[in-house]
């Protein structure tokens, strides 16, 4: 059982990742991102020809998180900000995960191809664990920055209200584009973590995207902090309920995400570690 | 004359014109008071002047031109703008949406300490709320906490809409005496908007009344 709760860590620390990303976008766009995971399929296809290419994986990581940050930025720059209203918004991000997903498969074709853990000496349990480890040190400096630094603050501020940021002197265009680079590198770190065990082809992050939501979910959507938790509780679930309960099995696991979230809508819809909105009128 | 200087504003919401030419100025350190009934544009004209709307004509702080700027350039300029809706940040507590304040500020980090500081000696009140949601506060709270943002970017022109709604009669006239002290210590212009005469005899020098989006009446207060 240990073993399978330390897989389900290591998976659950990408799918965090990636719920994480999501919520990043959503609480700056007010709308779910659904080229998120595309993006993070996208990055780790980067990631992958550079380590192809002879660059250690230690230096392509990096590398590749601050690739995706610029591509992110751009992302919010060139397209997003110049979309009026949130369907045209939602549009925006289906268009752009068909877009992405079409480009992928024709710069690097659909075949399978093996990505590399980073801690591949390891041990399967202790290398989950360590990539859970690796997650956890990215993520909870992430929270950190939005907490407790003056940046952390203004974004914190954008996010919550972009007139009154506005209002402020604050560069609000600047700050979204910030805030959608730091989701695409989020997002990256999750692709890079997870392609190990998904293999990297195209539609790698489809089935991850709905762990994410999930995760996000449950966390409760718009916080970050709960999308970290909700990540690893989604991860493990899936993976001892894969392991332990009969008619799951393999088949059903895609399944698991599924019922949390709508068991999270009924019977908590402010997630399991949100707060229900306490804001008076 | 230096301070703002306003000439033949018009402003309004797409095809629909507001504001219809309107002049009006407020020396270094004076406060001007826009009077009139709900629909005369006296909120329209404080979202043009802070850029929150696109406007015509000409504005100037100080010999420097407003129009045509974006709302976070203009707040950089040392204009604040408090809306008539709460304006404050309602997932950040009461220190944070005052510390994010100060990014309107030309050095966003220096005395930030000293004006919080400042800002509880107006309105302790908040202090006995610092480290609580700003979305938790009632309305009245949060209305001090606005006008406290605004004060946080050290302005040279205030604007305030409305700053006594949601207040306590009593409470209202205390904020009044709180502000003709920061115009009379600080020299800060304020513009605001606000329907009672008897509210802002005390703190004004001119008085404009406005009606369907036109200057009908200018006092000055050697007038009144």
């Amino acid at each position: 059982m240990l073993q399978q709760i330390l897989q389900g860590l290591g998976a659950g620390a990408g799918y965090a990742a990636l719920a994480l990303a999501l919520v990043l976008s959503y609480r700056f766009t007010g709308i779910v991102n659904f080229a998120q995971g595309e993006l993070a399929m996208l990055a780790t296809y980067v990631a992958w020809q550079f380590i192809e290419d002879g660059l250690p994986y230690w230096v392509a990581l990096p590398v590749t998180v601050a690739i995706a940050f610029l591509a992110g930025a751009v992302t919010e720059r060139l397209v997003i900000r110049r979309v009026s209203g949130e369907f045209g918004l939602v549009v925006t991000t289906i268009g752009l995960y068909v877009l992405v997903n079409a480009l992928a498969s024709l710069v690097w074709s659909s075949t399978l191809r093996v990505f590399p853990g980073p801690f591949p000496d390891a041990p399967p349990g202790l290398a989950a664990l360590g990539a859970a480890g690796l997650a956890g040190l990215v993520l909870g400096a992430l929270v950190l920055v939005l907490r407790h630094t003056g940046l952390g603050l203004v974004i914190r501020a954008v996010a919550a209200d972009q007139r009154s940021a506005r209002l402020s002197g604050i560069r609000v265009g600047w700050v979204l584009a910030i805030g959608w680079g730091t989701a695409a590198s989020v997002g990256a770190l999750a692709g890079v973590l997870l392609a190990p065990a998904l293999f990297l082809e195209p539609g790698m992050m489809t089935g991850v995207l709905v762990y994410a939501f999930a995760a996000a979910v449950l966390g409760g959507f718009g916080s970050a902090r709960g999308a970290i938790l909700g990540g690893l509780v989604v991860g493990v679930t899936e993976t001892l309920a894969g392991t332990y309960v009969g008619f799951v099995g393999a088949d059903l696991k895609i399944a698991v995400p599924l019922v949390v979230i709508v068991a999270v809508l009924v019977l908590r819809p402010q997630g399991l570690f949100g707060a229900p909105l306490v804001e008076r009128a | 004359m230096s301070g703002l200087r306003v000439r033949g504003l018009r402003a309004g919401y797409g095809a629909a014109q507001v504001v219809h030419g309107i002049d009006l100025e407020a020396g270094p350190g004076e406060v001007a008071v826009l009077l009139g009934p709900n629909g005369a544009g006296k909120t329209t004209v404080l979202r043009a002047l802070s850029g929150l709307v696109r406007a015509r004509g000409s504005v100037s702080m100080d010999g420097v031109p407003l129009l045509g700027r974006s709302p976070d350039e203009i707040a950089r300029l040392g204009v604040a703008h408090v809306t008539q809706e709460d304006g404050t940040f309602a997932p950040l507590t009461v220190e944070e949406n005052l510390r994010v304040a100060a990014r309107a500020r030309p050095r966003p980090r220096r005395g930030v300490s000293e004006d919080v500081a400042r800002v509880f000696s107006h309105f302790p009140v908040l202090q006995a709320h610092v480290t609580q949601p700003a979305g938790t506060l009632s309305g009245g709270e949060q209305r001090l906490l606005a006008l406290g943002r605004a004060l946080m970017a050290r302005p040279r022109l205030l604007l305030l809409d409305e700053p006594t709604r949601a207040l306590a009669p009593a409470a209202g006239a205390r904020l009044f005496r709180t502000l003709h002290s920061i115009n009379r210590h600080e020299g800060t212009t304020m513009i605001i908007v606000e329907h009672s005469v008897a509210a802002v005899l005390e703190v004004a020098h001119r008085m404009y009344a406005m009606e369907s989006g036109r200057i009908t009446g200018l006092r000055t207060r050697q007038r009144w």
